[in-house]
């Protein structure tokens, strides 16, 4: 039977580069219960996909991203079947 | 050690070791922005074909916030007869202005710290300066400026580097993942050590940048001064 995983999108402003967005996308990932970051420089977003049964901390991605230098916007939500 | 004999180190530390990370220029290592706790490693190396010498320069950059970065670096030059390491250049940086949007970033940081001298015949120095960087679309622009005041027998100098930097490829990073890129590099870059004239010089390279790694080089071409061509080569390693 295939499990929920909650995905969480967030706008990320000022992430210019490979190299500079390293650092956030790291520090996400060893957030626990994240399975997986993906990081877009075209759209200018992270997506942090929850392990199943987790949900996504907001706050502390938020942090992560302005300790990254980065200033985080809109977010969003959703559900994945895994 | 006479100030003259001295002088080709000071330099060294100066514009290889001291702040200047792509999201940066080639010269300088000090608009490179870290994420609080990161650390990034470089290895820039310059050989001088005119006087047939070479500075490999290790520069350590530790975010210890989003705003506060401390700049390491140490040079270790190599020229007939004589290798030695130079003096620890130390410099912290404070980002006092930032304004992100969509399509880029504009940063103002402050410069402040010392040169160390690694013998005890040579002065330590104080330095001050500011970096500023403008990022949009496919270009950014990093323009530093760094007074270096000597004290007792040391010599005062300064320096500045304005960095034009653009994406070659990819023309559109892929929706999703680590893109891979090619970036050209230009330059106008200025090294004043008291006592001798302002020597500018021009840069011209290619940066090749990785999500954890970045390899670089360029060519470095007096535009006055002793007319000295040099081939510059540096990796960077984001841990």
């Amino acid at each position: 039977m295939a499990e929920t995983q909650e995905v969480l999108e967030i706008d990320i402003d000022g992430m210019t580069c490979t190299f500079c967005a390293y650092g956030i996308e790291k520090n996400l990932g060893e957030l626990d219960g994240v399975e997986n970051v993906d990081v877009s420089l075209e759209l200018k977003k992270a997506r942090v996909t929850m392990k199943a049964g987790e949900s996504a901390n907001e706050k502390l991605i938020r942090e992560i991203i302005l300790d990254g230098g980065f200033t985080p916007k809109e977010s969003s939500r959703h559900s994945k079947e895994s | 050690m006479p100030r003259v004999a001295r002088a080709p180190l000071v330099i060294a530390g100066l514009l290889l070791g001291s702040a200047s990370v792509s999201a940066m220029g080639l010269r300088s290592f000090v608009a490179l922005p870290i994420e609080k706790g990161g650390t990034v490693l470089r290895l820039f190396d310059s050989y001088n074909f005119d006087q047939n010498s070479n500075v490999l320069v290790t520069n350590l950059a530790y975010g210890i916030s989003s705003k506060q970065t401390i700049f390491l670096g140490l040079p270790y030059q190599s020229s007939s007869g004589s290798d030695q390491f130079g003096d620890l250049n130390v410099l912290y940086r404070h980002v006092v202005w930032q304004v992100d949007d969509r399509v880029g970033t504009s940063r103002l940081g402050l410069l402040g710290g010392l040169v160390v001298p690694t013998e005890s015949d040579r002065d330590v120095r104080l330095q001050a300066g500011a970096v500023a960087t403008f990022y949009r679309r496919r270009h950014e622009w990093d323009i530093d400026a760094l007074w270096i005041q000597g004290l007792n027998d040391a010599p005062d100098a300064a320096r500045y580097d304005i960095s034009w930097q653009y994406r070659l490829t990819p023309a559109s990073y892929p929706e999703w993942g680590p893109a891979t890129e090619w970036d050209g590099v230009l330059e106008l870059n200025g090294r004043w050590i008291e006592g001798d004239a302002m020597v500018h010089q021009v840069t011209a390279g290619l940066q090749w940048i990785h999500r954890r790694w970045v390899l670089e080089g360029g060519v470095v071409q007096d535009l006055n001064g002793p007319q000295h061509t040099r081939l510059v080569l540096s990796t960077r390693v984001h841990f």
